[in-house]
């Protein structure tokens, strides 16, 4: 079976003017760049949300290795009216992995395209193509001496700026917010066209990595969680290595204590005394990504409770809250920093400050400590294996840097979870003036109960924070359309005109956000 | 754990008239073609001892009288650099494995970045009242209400082995916990 071809169709496509898109896809790209039979598209169809896996099932993926390439890719879409998904490098875990979001879609994965185009280490700029990794580009800054460092995500090693980027994910540095810090796009659009965002349309200009906003309309944010266009280059900024780096955790005994966290933090983070997006982690994050399993603990079904939590706290040395900062900069600046940050947990009255020197290359201190300096690792992939079953769904619902706000999510979020027989996962990810509440929804996707139950929950999780007046700022493809409809009908109005106007066959991604012209607006 | 295991020993040990029955099966499809080629590399990956053992056995049962296999057993980290180091060797191989969500995860990507072929991939879970199985490619419809040592049936099959046979398999052999299993070939 597995060496047949798909029988999967985009779909209202013929199996016909499929097959012939797939022979123009051939002459374009070459046999080996068009994977068609079953056993080829199997890691494309690999998901973590609850729903059956063959509703997104690809049609076939073609790798492309040019801009022209792409074009053509688009062309030919145009032609048959194929519909086609792009993915980077393809590693948005929990979110909808390499998976199109409708079945039947082309992926077009973009790979091979790894070239890092420039990296200016006076300016602390990069120019990269879709396919490049974190990893790729650490190296590169290693073996050419280059005093920059990265921010990424916490699949560092393998996935890459550009995809993360696109769908604005956030990072552990200073620069942990990754859209911020983009400057300049090449995009192709679905007549064919490549356009340039910021100063990238001048001839003979070199400011495209260093001045955003270019003249007119600044477009770039359009393209980005959207089906408008195929980026197929990015520039973004690199923050110089400093020469200190003060990774330091501060572990808090009570999960009642996140509100007096939270506005501990916030005039640090505002004053850039602390200037990363520091992270505020509950314990079952720390523990699941340092091999912490839940059956070490207990066989019975439904949520951990309570006093095995505790006990899983004590055991591995954790806080409720683990608190994970980094100060950057000369001995002097940082010594300066130190003292701020020791005077106001002094005057905060508790918590448990560690330093590097203390944790002594444990984890989950060192990943941590990794991610907050620009070096790669994959560690927190740990939490696929603390309920195991291969079910993950990010829920990431953004709100004021408030302790009464984090308070009143997190115990929304726990109950909602825990009423469905499942554990609360999640951190914060201090923002300068926001918070990305990000939860890991961990279940059983072999078990078809628990399957139901961890869709049902994800939902009541999106209803009872709307009514609240919260949302999530990104999810996974399968609710992307229910997430769409929390913004609202006069966003969405807007954003199917100008789907309409560029890509009118509706070709690049329908379904993305939720904007697909097979809706009613 | 990195070793060769030649497989005279277990398959002595295991095959007797009386136990368990394997029947022909869908699943072997994820093998087909390979129980009548000329031999080539298979890799056993594992991601902890009693996977090895149990999954193990039933792989070194399923394959060819001829066939070596060689065994890798370690943490995640470790598993992705041995795939890496291998689909990069650009020859003729199989990959068979079960291993943890995590790994399963990692291995995955890693393929389709190298464009490898991946035959068979499904879910397993299994506790002490039920096991459980869902196929990503590949059909699990025959586990379906199967024994504790439903890993050593699945290894023998993904393994290649297509006729009916007769095992006589410890208890020792049971396996529980949560796990994925995949083919790769390349």
């Amino acid at each position: 079976m597995s060496e047949q071809t798909s029988t999967v169709l985009p779909k209202g496509v013929t199996a016909s003017e499929f097959n012939t898109a797939v022979e123009k896809f051939r002459a374009l790209l070459g046999d080996d760049n068009v994977l068609v039979r079953n056993d080829q598209l199997t890691p494309y169809k690999k998901v973590m949300m609850p729903r059956d896996a063959a509703e997104n099932a690809p049609s076939a993926a073609v790798t492309a290795t040019t801009v022209e390439q792409v074009q053509g890719v688009v062309r030919i879409c145009n032609e048959h009216k194929i519909p086609v998904w792009t993915i980077s490098t393809g590693n948005n875990f929990g979110y909808g992995s390499a998976a199109p979001v409708e079945r039947g879609q082309v992926v077009l994965d973009l790979k091979k395209m790894n070239r890092i185009i420039s990296v200016d280490a006076e300016l602390g700029t990069a120019l990269v193509e879709p396919g490049v990794t974190y990893q790729q580009l650490y190296d590169y800054l290693e073996e050419n001496d280059i005093p920059l460092m990265l921010s990424f995500s916490a699949p560092s090693a393998i996935a890459g700026p550009l995809g993360n980027t696109m769908d604005r994910g956030v990072g552990y540095t200073p620069y942990g917010e990754h859209f911020l810090m983009q400057c300049g796009m090449e995009v192709v659009l679905a007549n064919g066209d490549v356009y340039r965002t910021g100063m990238g349309s001048v001839e003979g200009d070199n400011a495209w990595q260093v001045f955003k906003w270019g003249y007119g309309p600044t477009l770039d944010g359009m393209f980005t969680q959207a089906n408008y266009g195929i980026c197929t280059k990015m520039g973004f900024w690199l923050m110089p290595r400093p020469p200190v780096t003060k990774p330091f955790e501060i572990k808090f005994e009570d999960e009642t204590d996140i509100a007096d966290i939270v506005e501990f933090i916030r005039p640090l983070r505002l004053a850039q005394v602390i200037p990363n997006s520091v992270v505020i982690a509950g314990t079952l994050w720390e523990a699941a990504t340092c091999d912490t399993r839940r059956v070490h603990y207990t066989t019975e079904p439904g949520a951990t409770p309570d006093e095995i939590l505790k006990q899983i706290q004590k055991d591995k040395d954790l806080g409720a809250w683990n608190v994970y900062a980094c100060l950057y900069g000369t001995p002097e600046q940082v010594e300066v920093n130190f003292n701020i940050v020791k005077g106001a947990l002094k005057q905060l009255g508790k918590g448990k400050l560690v330093t590097e020197e203390e944790a002594g290359g444990t984890q989950p201190f060192d990943y941590r400590a990794k991610l907050m300096t620009g070096v790669p690792n994959l560690q927190e992939f740990g939490l696929y294996n603390w309920r195991g079953g291969g079910g993950s769904m990010w829920f990431a619902p953004v709100s004021q840097a408030r302790g009464s706000e984090c308070d009143k999510q997190y115990a929304l979020a726990k109950d909602i979870l825990n009423k469905h027989g499942l554990d609360y996962v999640g951190e914060f990810i201090v923002g300068w003036r926001d918070m990305h509440h990000v939860i890991d929804v961990l279940y059983d996707r072999s078990n078809d109960e628990e399957r139901k139950r961890a869709e049902a929950c994800f939902n009541e999780l999106l209803d009872e924070f709307e009514k609240r007046g919260y949302a999530v700022y990104r999810v996974n493809t399968q609710f992307q359309d229910r997430v769409a409809q929390s913004y609202g009908s006069t966003k969405r109005r807007l954003e199917h005109t100008l789907k309409r106007a560029l890509d009118p066959n509706n070709i690049l991604a329908p379904g993305k956000s939720g904007i697909d012209l097979n809706n009613d607006f | 754990m990195h070793n060769i295991n030649r497989r005279g020993f277990l398959k002595g040990a295991l095959y007797s008239a009386g136990g368990l029955v394997l029947g022909t099966s869908t699943l072997a499809r994820a093998a087909e073609g390979f129980a009548v080629a000329k031999p080539t590399d298979v890799h056993l990956l594992t991601s902890d001892a009693a996977a090895d053992a149990s999954f193990g056995a039933g792989v070194q049962l399923g394959l060819p009288i001829y066939q070596s296999v060689t065994r890798h057993q370690a943490g995640t980290m470790e598993l992705l650099g041995t795939m890496n180091r291998l689909l990069q060797q650009q020859r003729p191989m199989r990959l068979i494995g079960l291993v943890d969500d995590a790994s399963a995860e990692l291995l995955t990507a890693t393929a389709r970045r190298l464009g490898a072929r991946m035959s068979w991939l499904a879910r397993h879970s299994a506790d002490r009242h039920q096991v459980r199985h869902s196929a990503i490619e590949g059909d699990t419809s025959q586990f379906d209400g199967a024994s504790q040592l439903w890993a050593v049936h699945l290894g023998h099959q993904l393994a290649g082995a297509r006729n009916s046979n007769s095992l006589n398999l410890p208890q020792s052999l049971r396996l529980e916990g949560r796990f994925v299993s995949f083919v790769i070939e390349v």
